[in-house]
């Protein structure tokens, strides 16, 4: 498989391919992330209702296609494998908050849709129309050989050309996300 | 009724995360889904529980809750209709 290309994001830094293309010294992730998406001059309001970890993966990957020149019209071809650790740990105390402060009241379902770790993956999806194969695996750090060789697996079928493959995770004053493009080696 | 609606409309903002919004960016009697504002169905459920939190209103009939949230003036409507 070809990598096309790499991103980063670490509290208040965006790299391509090893390159800084942005930073701010606003480090912590909700602001950083609100700074990211007004430079990026990207028109989804939507944005504004994900959690942070899909907010995190949202802004990787927006700028891993964008760099990668990845053929938007290439969506059913292509396949998402993400690993995490804590997911969406953030959303989940909120909503244990949600339900355990006001018992007699419903939980937020703006927060409850995104007390699973692989909804960071359906947003992406459902921006850019992707229906390829699409994994999130909770691993307890960053796994790279497993997940790029999970990557490596998904691109041996002929439906799929393309594979966005990464880590990404998000705490309160640490948050990372380190994705990559790969395509099909159709040399071989 | 305006400055209830105007409190209304913050009211919204809020619990439906619109960043950047200003309430009057909202036309109070123009339909609040499939607009601008870009509004899906999770948005229709945080508008359920908002008339519950807010104003101690259960809104059970997912008919009468079409209606209920076609715009601001007639959510606006039914809370003074029906606020305990």
């Amino acid at each position: 498989m070809k990598t096309l290309c790499e991103i980063s994001i670490t509290p208040g830094k965006l790299e391509v391919n090893h390159a800084a293309v942005f930073q701010s010294k606003e480090t912590l992730g909700p602001a950083f992330f609100k700074e990211l998406y007004l430079e990026m001059n990207l028109n989804y309001p939507k944005f504004y209702k994900m959690d942070e970890i899909s907010k995190l993966f949202f802004l990787g990957v927006e700028q891993l296609l964008k760099s990668g020149k990845w053929p938007s019209r290439d969506g059913n071809t292509t396949a998402i494998v993400a690993g995490t650790t804590d997911g969406c740990l953030e959303s989940d105390k909120r909503h244990l908050a949600n339900i355990t402060n006001h018992p007699n009241l419903p939980a937020s379902p703006a927060t409850f849709v995104y007390t699973l770790p692989n909804i960071m993956l359906g947003e992406v999806c459902i921006r850019h129309r992707i229906t390829g194969e699409n994994t999130c695996v909770i691993t307890q750090n960053n796994d790279s050989d497993f997940i790029n060789h999970y990557a490596e697996i998904l691109l041996t079928d002929e439906g799929t050309e393309f594979c966005i493959a990464g880590y990404v995770n998000y705490l309160p004053g640490n948050y990372i996300c380190l994705l990559t493009l790969f395509a099909r080696d159709l040399d071989l | 009724m305006g400055q209830f609606i105007n409190k209304l409309k913050l009211e919204i903002i809020e619990a439906l995360n619109l960043e950047g919004v200003e309430p009057d960016e909202i036309d109070a009697s123009a339909p609040l889904f499939n607009s601008s504002l870009g509004l899906d169905s999770i948005d229709a459920l945080e508008l359920i529980v908002l008339l519950e939190r807010n104003y101690g209103i259960k809104v059970t009939d997912p008919d009468e809750g079409r209606e209920i949230f076609h715009s601001v003036n007639t959510i606006a409507e039914f809370v003074k209709a029906n606020q305990k």
